[in-house]
């Protein structure tokens, strides 16, 4: 070590250090916004102009995946919940019709923790203008049983009310009841909803974390998706398309200065590696 | 600001005894805490959700109803823990027999459309000509790299690669693209784990009362 030049110097150190800066250097811009401007993509322009297309007292379908393991990864959760209950019903002049369910066992715990708030507060009726199913079992099966009859898949719902004795439940049989399918998750659902639900010809779209951008935007490009918030990035973007900025925003600032320091990581270890040459050293590099 | 609330603290000190793993030592009692804490937390919320959908959906319209086809169902999942059984492990056979050809059905009948003729339609479809620079640029680039990348795992007849030929130069264009598309979803994946990375400090911050 003590031959090794500045630069080779600079790759043997402690990695605890790096890791302890980008802690800090995410925390700042919570403390100190720095207001970068954000454009707004297309995926999310149609994301939002996909829901805005609906008429007050349509169903949709909602994948309630918004859950205590994924708030950090869906920032922009809480504006499309306040979109669905508060905005949409103040321009359109009427409530939507929103069945949920949760694919994931963890969803019931998200909806009784925070989504279910966002309807009481807004006034919505239990049964006339929202019903929740809870979790339901089978995954991708569940998900292709749904589009063919939604109460032969669940006799109750999460409260234990039956599907008869629920007002709205009671003119939705199947997806061409439906108007549109919402997926907020952070897993594979909106595979299963793009093969089950948009074949079918249901406009579908999704909220979803980056490690599985890659992919819905595959779907997105193709048609199968009518809108994407894909990542971090585009739930700041539907903030501001809203006009509520809020959690997303906030984290934007903190995602331009951690992938700064990334790349300045990338450029210092590259740096490391020529600093030390092409030698091997004790079958290292 | 957020007020102090002690699930707040208790929130944000846990959050950093997990982050601890990576900020001061591997494998240390904090972060085993945490781990252990989590994971029984997480088990044990599952394991609820399922038994109350297990209830919901087979037992009790059994018991009330009389939906005596439900025994089937129950009697297939249950047979699955017959795995650790020597003498009975076969009937497990019959559970993990219905899972797989059900989800293999319900898998092929959307897989064709979502996956196949979609994006053979939307490649067939692309216009080199049409729209703005940006539009004949991504369209030319998505073409090409098409074109090379399926070249590039053509393997039904052989073709001898030289150096300086054409089908060289295919695959090396490939082999480039294919690269740049694996950095694209490297750098995609980053930033979402530099979100979750934000709002776990935003929990942090909130939860000691700093914003």
């Amino acid at each position: 070590m003590e031959n090794d030049s500045f630069l080779a110097r600079l790759g043997k150190l402690d990695i605890r250090i790096f890791f302890w800066i980008l802690l800090i250097l995410t925390a700042i811009p919570y403390v100190r916004p720095l207001g970068i401007p954000i454009s707004i993509s297309v995926q999310v322009k149609d994301f939002h102009k996909t829901l805005d297309e609906l008429e007050a007292g349509d169903v949709i379908i909602m994948e309630q995946g918004y859950t205590p393991t994924n708030y950090a990864m869906l920032p922009g959760g809480p504006a499309l919940f306040k979109y669905l209950t508060v905005i949409f019903p103040e321009e359109h002049g009427g409530r939507l019709k929103i069945v949920l369910k949760s694919s994931g066992e963890v969803g019931p715990v998200g909806w009784s923790e925070k989504v279910e708030d966002y309807f009481k507060e807004a006034g919505w009726e239990y049964g006339v203008d929202y019903v929740y199913l809870g979790y339901i079992p089978g995954q991708e099966t569940a998900i292709a049983n749904l589009a063919d009859g939604v109460n032969t898949i669940v006799a109750v719902d999460y409260y234990g009310n039956s599907m008869a004795d629920l007002e709205m439940m009671k003119d939705i049989n199947d997806y061409r009841d439906v108007s549109a399918v919402i997926s907020v998750d952070a897993s594979d659902y909106p595979d299963w909803y793009a093969k089950h639900w948009s074949s079918k010809g249901v406009p579908f779209v999704d909220m979803g974390p980056g490690p599985y951008y890659a992919r819905w935007n595959t779907l997105y490009t193709q048609g199968i998706l009518q809108g994407l918030i894909g990542t971090g990035r585009a739930a700041a973007e539907y903030e501001l398309l809203l006009g509520i900025p809020g959690e997303a925003v906030a984290s934007a600032d903190t995602l331009s200065a951690t992938h700064l320091f990334m790349i300045l990581a990338i450029i210092l270890g590259n740096l490391s590696v020529i600093g030390r040459g092409s030698k091997k050293i004790g079958g290292e590099i | 600001m957020m007020a102090i609330t002690f699930n707040g603290v208790l929130g944000a000190a846990l959050i950093m005894a997990m982050y601890s793993i990576v900020l001061y030592k591997e494998d240390s009692p904090i972060f085993r805490t945490a781990e252990h804490l989590f994971l029984g937390t997480a088990m044990a919320i599952v394991f609820l959700s399922v038994l109350k959908s297990i209830l919901q959906t087979s037992v009790i319209p059994l018991v009330t109803e009389g939906a005596v086809v439900n025994i089937i169902p129950l009697f297939l999942g249950l047979a699955l823990f017959l795995r650790f059984s020597e003498n009975y492990r076969w009937l497990s056979n019959w559970g993990v027999a219905v899972i797989v050809a059900v989800g293999m059905g319900i898998g092929i009948r959307g897989y064709a459309f979502t996956y196949l003729l979609s994006q053979l339609e939307s490649i067939v479809s692309v216009s080199l000509t049409a729209g703005g620079a940006m539009s004949i640029f991504n369209n030319s680039l998505m073409a090409i790299i098409t074109l090379t990348v399926v070249f590039y795992f053509l393997f039904t007849f052989l073709i001898k690669a030289e150096k300086g030929s054409t089908p060289e130069l295919l695959r090396a264009i490939a082999r480039i693209m294919m690269m740049v598309m694996l950095g694209g979803m490297f750098g995609v994946i980053t930033e979402g784990r530099f979100t979750l990375l934000a709002g776990n400090v935003k929990n942090i911050l909130a939860g000691l009362g700093i914003i």
